[in-house]
C-alpha cells in the first residue's frame, strides 16, 4: 500500500490528528495519520510508504528512539519533527540523530506551516542539485568517452576500424537502440555506399527497406549535386547485439527519438548517421552526438588526405623513375653515334693530309671528347639513381689512383703554370673501394681545380690519415653533419686545396645538387652540365665515405674527402648499403653471442641446407661478415640476402630459431636479429 | 687477305669500321644480328672476329660461346665490343672465352692494334 501523503502525523490522540488536518488541510498539504500502537507496526507502516515528514507526537513512548530506528530505516531521507507539550522538558536530552525540528503544543498554524515550507524548499533545492549533479556525471562520462575516441581515432588510417570506433563511441554515450550510418564509396575505398546497421535487436524486412529509403533520402538531401553518388547501389552490414537473439524491431521503432547528421567537414559529405532510442535525447545527448560525428567526419577527411598524400607520392616516385630511365635510354642512344665519329676522325688523322684539316680535326675530337664525357656523366647519374650502378669494391690503396691524378693533369697544369704538388704519407692504409670510382672521384675535383684555377696558382694535393674522432670535433662544415653519428673508426682523408674563384658563401651548399652549374650563370662559362660532383657524392656515399668543402669568393677552394679505412666490419656495411640500393629488398640476419659457437652454428645452418639452400638460388645474394664486439667478448656475425621475399625470409628465421631451440645451441644465449629493407620504400622493419 | 667479320646492330658501325679497314687491307664481311653473324662466322670462317655484346635475336655472349664450344671454330680470335666498362660484362666475356675485350666509345688505333695482335 502506498500512500500519495508526504506529510505524516503519528500519535495516539485523534485531538492531535484534528489540529494538525485542520491547519495542513487548507494549505493544501496531504496528511497521513498514523494511530501508535506498537514500535513494529508503526515502521513497516513507515518502510512501506515513502513519507518525507514526520510529525511525532511526544505521547509516544520512547520517541527518541523510535526517531532514530525510522532514520536508519529510510536511509535519513525522512524529516521528522516533534510535537512536544514542554520544549524545556528535554532541553538537556541529545536529539542528534533522531528529532529534526521541534513545535510546542497546541500547534500553532503559522509555525507549523513555516517549518513545513521550509523543509520543502530545501528538499526541492536538493532535489534539483541531485538531478544536476548526474546529469553533470553523465556529461562527464560522455566528455570522457568522447576525449578516448579522439585518441583512438589521431593514430587511426584504417577506414574499418574508424566506423567501429564510431559506433562503439556512439553506444557507450548515447546507448541507442539502433544506429545506422551510410558511408559514401570514397570514404570507404568502394565502388557502392556501405549502410553499417547497429542494433540491439535485428530490424525486420520493412524497417530495413524504410532506414535505407530514410536515410539515402536524407543523404541526397545533403550531397552536393556534383558529388556523383549513385545511391541506387546500397550494401548492408548488420551488427545485432546477441542479447536480444530471436527479437525484432518493427517499424515502429520510427516513432523512438531520433538523431541525425551528415558526416561532413566543410562542403565536403562523407556519409550520414542516424540513430534512435527509446529514451528520448537530452540536449546533452544532441551536444555529444554532434561532437561525435564532426570527429569521425575529420578522421575521415584525414585518413582520404593521406591516401591521396601517399598515392601523389608514389606517383612521384614513378615518374622520378621514369625521367631516370628515359635519362638512361637518351643518353645511351646520344653516345651510339660518337663511336662512329669517333672513328672516322681518327681515320682522318692518321692520314696525310694538311695542316689545317689536322687542326679542325683535332678540334673536333677534343669536343667529341667532351660531349662523351657529359653523356658518360648523366648516364652513371641515371645508373646511380634507379641503382644499376655496379660498384666494384675490393681492398685498394689510393695511392694508385693519385699517381694516376697526377700523371692525367701534370701537363695540362704545366701548361697553366700552376704549381702541382701531390704529397701523401706513404704508409697509407687500405681502404675497401672500386678503384675506378677514386680515379672518377679524384678526376672530377681535380679536373675542377684546373678549371677554376687561374694561371700562376696553385694546386695542392694531400692524403692521410684522420681519425673518426679528429673529423667530429675539428671539423664544422655543414655537408658532413649527417653523417657525423656513423662516422667511426679510420679514415683516409684527400684535400684537394687550389686557389681558384672560391665559392660563394650561399652557393656552398649547392654545388653537389644536381645541375647547379646551370643555376649558377657566373660559372656556367666554364662549361659542364653541373654532373660531376653530384656524381662524386653519390660514389663517396656509396663508399660511407663523406666529402665537404671549405671555400672562400676568389681566395679558393678546399675540397676534402675521407673514404674509411678498410676492416671486414666496414666492407660488410658498404656492401649492405649497395644491396640496398641495387636490390628490390634486402634481409639482413645478425647474430649476436660468443664467438666459437656462433661460427659452428652457422656452420650447421649451411649443412642442414637451411641458409645454404638459399645461396645457391640466384637471386639471393650471400654476404657475411665476422666482427668484434667489445663488450664483454660478446660476438656479432651478419648475413645479408638480396632479392629474398619477406615470406620467405621469415620462413628462414622460423627454421633458424626451430634449429636453434632443438639442438646444443638452445642454452648458448645466442640472439637473432633481423631488419628488412626493401628498395622502392627506403623503410625497414628491423626485430623478429 | 686476312678476313674480317664484323657483328653488329649499329649499322653506322659497321659501315664506319669496315670502310676503315679496308683502307688498311682487310677483307670485310658484316652481319647486323647474333642470327646472322654466327650463320657467317659458321660458313666464311673469317680470321678474327668483332663482336658486339648487346644484339637482337642471339646475344654476342652466347655466340662468342657458342664458337668457343665447338672445336671447329675455336681458334677464331673473338674481340668483344661493349658498351663501358660495366664489369659484370666484363666478367661474362672472359667466362665465354672472348680473346680480347675493348669498350665503347673505342679508338681506332685500339682496333688495330687488336686486330694486329691477333692476325699479325
Amino acid at each position: 500500500m502506498t500512500n500519495s501523503a508526504e506529510i505524516l502525523t503519528i500519535s495516539k490522540n485523534t485531538e492531535t490528528f484534528q489540529n494538525i488536518a485542520s491547519i495542513l488541510n487548507p494549505l493544501g498539504l496531504q496528511n497521513a495519520l498514523h494511530l501508535y500502537e506498537d514500535e513494529t507496526e508503526t515502521l513497516e507502516f513507515i518502510k512501506e510508504n515513502n513519507f518525507r515528514i514526520l510529525l511525532m507526537d511526544d505521547e509516544i513512548e520512547n520517541f527518541t528512539l523510535l526517531s532514530k530506528k525510522i532514520k536508519s530505516e529510510t536511509e535519513e531521507n525522512v524529516f521528522i519533527i516533534l510535537i512536544c507539550s514542554d520544549l524545556t522538558l528535554n532541553k538537556d536530552e541529545d536529539f542528534s540523530g533522531s528529532i529534526d525540528s521541534f513545535i510546542q503544543k497546541p500547534v500553532r498554524k503559522n509555525v507549523l506551516a513555516s517549518t513545513i515550507n521550509s523543509f520543502l524548499k530545501i528538499e526541492k533545492s536538493i532535489d534539483k542539485f541531485k538531478k544536476d549533479n548526474k546529469e553533470l556525471n553523465k556529461s562527464l562520462y560522455q566528455l570522457d568517452v568522447l576525449y578516448n575516441t579522439s585518441s583512438k581515432l589521431s593514430g587511426n588510417l584504417d577506414r574499418e576500424k574508424l566506423y567501429e570506433i564510431m559506433f562503439e563511441t556512439l553506444e557507450k554515450t548515447l546507448s541507442f537502440d539502433l544506429a545506422c550510418a551510410l558511408i559514401f564509396p570514397q570514404a570507404f575505398e568502394n565502388t557502392e555506399n556501405k549502410l553499417f546497421i547497429h542494433s540491439l535487436k535485428k530490424p525486420d524486412e520493412t524497417l530495413l527497406g524504410v532506414l535505407k529509403e530514410k536515410i539515402t533520402g536524407f543523404a541526397k538531401e545533403n550531397t552536393p549535386e556534383n558529388a556523383n553518388i549513385d545511391f541506387s547501389k546500397v550494401t548492408v552490414e548488420e551488427f545485432i547485439k546477441p542479447s536480444y537473439e530471436n527479437q525484432n524491431f518493427d517499424i515502429k521503432l520510427l516513432n523512438f527519438d531520433k538523431l541525425m547528421a551528415p558526416i561532413q567537414v566543410k562542403d565536403k559529405v562523407f556519409g550520414m548517421l542516424l540513430i534512435y532510442r527509446n529514451k528520448p535525447f537530452l540536449k546533452e545527448d544532441v551536444v555529444c552526438f554532434q561532437s561525435i560525428v564532426h570527429q569521425i567526419a575529420s578522421a575521415v577527411r584525414a585518413i582520404i588526405l593521406y591516401d591521396e598524400i601517399k598515392n601523389a607520392n608514389v606517383e612521384l616516385k614513378k615518374l622520378e623513375r621514369i625521367k631516370s630511365e628515359f635519362v638512361s635510354i637518351v643518353s645511351h642512344e646520344l653516345r651510339t653515334p660518337l663511336t662512329p665519329i669517333n672513328l672516322s676522325l681518327d681515320f682522318l688523322a692518321s692520314e696525310n693530309t694538311s695542316e689545317n684539316v689536322k687542326k679542325a680535326v683535332d678540334m673536333a675530337k677534343k669536343n667529341v671528347t667532351r660531349l662523351t664525357g657529359m653523356i658518360e656523366d648523366l648516364l652513371d647519374l641515371s645508373r646511380i639513381e634507379t641503382g644499376k650502378f655496379s660498384f666494384d669494391y675490393k681492398k685498394y690503396n689510393v695511392k694508385a689512383s693519385l699517381d694516376l691524378t697526377q700523371k692525367t693533369y701534370e701537363e695540362q697544369a704545366r701548361k697553366k703554370n700552376i704549381e702541382f704538388n701531390i704529397t701523401l704519407n706513404e704508409n697509407l692504409p687500405e681502404i675497401y673501394a672500386d678503384p675506378k670510382r677514386i680515379d672518377q672521384i679524384l678526376t672530377n675535383i681535380t679536373n675542377n681545380a684546373l678549371k677554376f684555377t687561374p694561371n700562376g696558382g696553385k694546386i695542392l694535393i694531400r692524403a692521410e690519415i684522420l681519425d673518426a674522432n679528429e673529423i667530429n670535433q675539428n671539423i664544422l662544415i655543414d655537408p658532413i653533419k649527417p653523417l657525423k653519428e656513423h662516422l667511426t673508426g679510420q679514415y683516409v682523408h684527400i684535400s684537394i686545396k687550389d686557389t681558384g674563384l672560391g665559392i660563394k658563401e650561399e652557393d656552398i651548399h649547392k654545388i653537389f645538387n644536381k645541375f647547379s652549374q646551370i643555376e649558377n650563370s657566373l660559372t656556367r662559362n666554364a662549361g659542364g652540365i653541373g654532373l660531376g660532383l653530384t656524381i662524386t657524392k653519390n660514389f663517396i656515399d656509396a663508399h660511407l665515405g663523406g666529402i665537404w668543402v671549405e671555400s672562400k669568393e676568389n681566395v679558393g677552394s678546399d675540397f676534402n674527402i675521407i673514404i674509411p679505412v678498410y676492416s671486414e666490419q666496414k666492407a660488410f656495411e658498404i656492401n649492405l648499403n649497395a644491396a640496398k640500393k641495387t636490390n628490390d629488398s634486402t634481409c639482413l640476419l645478425t647474430f649476436k653471442g660468443r664467438k666459437e659457437e656462433i661460427s659452428v652454428l652457422v656452420q650447421k645452418l649451411k649443412e642442414e641446407n637451411i641458409i645454404k639452400q638459399l645461396k645457391s638460388t640466384k637471386e639471393a645474394g650471400f654476404m657475411e661478415n665476422n666482427s668484434t664486439q667489445n663488450e664483454s667478448g660478446s660476438f656479432i656475425y651478419k648475413i645479408c640476402f638480396s632479392n629474398l621475399q619477406k615470406n620467405a625470409c621469415n620462413f628462414m628465421i622460423n627454421q633458424i630459431q626451430n634449429y636453434i631451440s632443438t639442438s646444443i645451441f638452445k642454452d648458448c644465449g645466442i640472439v637473432l636479429e633481423r631488419a628488412f629493407y626493401k628498395k622502392e620504400e627506403g623503410d625497414y622493419s628491423p626485430g623478429i | 687477305m686476312t678476313k674480317i667479320l664484323i657483328v653488329d646492330d649499329e649499322k653506322d658501325i659497321v659501315e664506319t669500321l669496315s670502310f676503315m679497314l679496308q683502307t688498311k687491307g682487310y677483307e670485310i664481311i658484316s652481319a647486323y644480328d647474333g642470327e646472322e653473324g654466327l650463320k657467317l662466322a659458321k660458313e666464311e670462317a673469317p680470321d678474327l672476329i668483332i663482336l658486339d655484346v648487346m644484339m637482337p635475336k642471339i646475344n654476342g655472349y652466347k655466340i662468342c660461346r657458342l664458337l668457343k664450344y665447338d672445336a671447329k671454330y675455336k681458334n677464331i680470335p673473338i674481340i668483344m665490343v661493349t658498351a663501358r666498362s660495366q664489369d659484370t660484362d666484363k666478367l661474362i666475356g672472359e667466362e665465354t672465352g672472348a680473346d680480347e675485350y675493348i669498350t665503347k666509345p673505342f679508338e681506332f688505333s685500339d682496333v688495330l692494334e687488336v686486330i694486329n695482335k691477333y692476325t699479325a
